[in-house]
């Protein structure tokens, strides 16, 4: 199990600590920022993504998961692009570079571990750029995966891209998921993905968490095939893998319409055989609960620790797989994202 | 050149680590300028990508006995005297 797990929430961050069966936690981190995204640095440190509606999007970096500073340069649009940046919605490390995934959707690297950033422009100048439509969270790009050249990046609601060059150039990968909003020119994009996933001993296995449905492929994006058996509805916003079991965790909520557990259950669905088909959770979890999980809201430790909170501030966590949970304490703001760290490799 | 304090808001001296600035300039554009050149990190926080005040930060400056925003000033050339004081703060409406 995780010996740290860091929580971002909508006023700041908070990270609990664990000593034996004991969590103690520290914050609020930041006080004030929304606190979307944390990371590894590839510096033996971790990055932070951090957003307020007065000041903008900021990057932070420490030397541990409590000790920050902002740094002086974070991800920006030039002036000329016409695009404003609101908020970097996820970070994920390459080999040798970090990945900002932003609202207004695009995509930034940093070679020196955040201190300075450069736009991906093959993305943001991509030719159905011009019919990019945002969901109901804003047009933003939040989750990137990388295995060497190979980048995937999704786009609400917009879809997935693959770049097989490392992001000088981008092909849309949404075949086989039914499109929400269908454009008039581009017909390939226009599925509003909510999270991706993939096995990191291969990277063309990728599971995806859409508006309409569960889906995953086998050869990188090129198609997707729906994997719904047993989850309780099409819709959610969390996906996440144990890499040495796995096994998938996700929670579906009712309907794009109403987005809370159904019939106030709060459950998490765990698949064992790839997303053949998918489990309920139970065991430890509230049956009056109507808060939705938002779709970084959710963590594998890869030592059988999965957790997760939730827009009501409440946090769970799993020691087995999802067998049984447990509320950790407090009451914390809607929370935006979670990440386990330490004894095990982690996030 | 007339030295004056910048206050900042709770939420960036927090960020910060730091609750105030004080630079030496001739004008209230310098100030700012000298402020950014003293923090960097400051520049992105209040400005957008053109330079200008992001759309709720608000500059106040505090002059004679009188409080001018920078929202009526047709430019931040104005000359600083000493006591002056330059606050930041957010301009955030409604509850």
């Amino acid at each position: 199990m995780a010996s740290q797990i860091f929580v971002g929430t909508v006023k700041g961050a908070f990270v609990y600590s664990r000593a034996g069966d004991t969590w103690s936690v520290e914050g609020p981190l930041l006080p004030g920022w929304k606190v979307s995204a944390v990371a590894r640095d590839g510096a033996g440190g971790f990055v932070l993504a951090s957003s307020s509606f007065v000041y903008g999007a900021m990057v932070h970096r420490g030397k541990t998961l409590t000790d920050w500073e902002m740094l002086e340069a974070p991800p920006r649009y030039a002036e000329e692009s016409g695009f404003k940046l609101k908020e970097i919605w996820t970070l994920a490390g390459g080999e040798g570079v970090l990945y900002a995934g932003v609202d207004e959707a695009g995509l930034f690297e940093s070679r020196d571990s955040g201190a300075t950033w450069q736009e991906v422009a093959g993305l943001t100048g991509h030719a159905t750029r011009s019919a990019w439509f945002p969901g109901f969270g804003g047009l933003c790009n939040h989750h990137v995966l990388v295995s060497g050249a190979r980048i995937w990046t999704a786009i609400s609601a917009v879809g997935v891209f693959e770049s097989t060059d490392g992001g000088a150039t981008w092909q849309t990968r949404n075949t086989g998921v039914p499109i929400l909003i269908v454009d008039e020119k581009h017909k390939d994009i226009g599925s509003c993905v909510h999270a991706i996933v993939a096995d990191p001993e291969d990277p063309n296995r990728i599971w995806r968490q859409d508006h309409v449905g569960m889906f995953r492929t086998h050869d990188g994006g090129l198609n997707w095939d729906e994997i719904q058996t047993g989850l309780p509805s099409t819709f959610g916003f969390p996906l996440v893998r144990d890499h040495a079991s796995g096994a998938l965790f996700s929670v579906p909520l009712q309907s794009d319409e109403f987005r809370i557990p159904k019939d106030g259950k709060l459950r998490v669905f765990r698949s064992t055989n790839d997303g053949d088909s998918w489990e309920p959770c139970a065991a430890g979890l509230p049956d009056d609960n109507y808060h939705a999980v938002l779709r970084q809201a959710m963590a594998a430790d890869q030592a059988g620790g999965v957790y997760f909170g939730n827009a009501g501030g409440e946090l769970f966590a799993s020691a087995d797989l999802g067998e049984t949970f447990e509320r950790l304490p407090g009451s914390l703001p809607r929370i935006l994202c979670v990440e386990a760290f330490g004894e095990s490799q982690g996030a | 050149m007339t030295e004056v304090q910048i206050t900042l808001p709770a939420v960036l001296t927090v960020a910060l680590g730091l609750e105030h600035l004080n630079v030496e300039a001739e004008t209230l554009k310098e100030a700012l300028e000298a402020a950014y050149v003293a923090c960097p990190a400051l520049a992105p926080l209040l400005c957008d990508e053109a330079g200008a005040f992001r759309e709720h930060v608000l500059c106040l400056l505090e002059t004679g006995g009188e409080t001018l925003n920078t929202r009526w000033m047709s430019d931040l050339d104005r000359a600083l005297v000493p006591g002056d004081r330059i606050v930041i703060m957010q301009a955030v409406s409604g509850g």
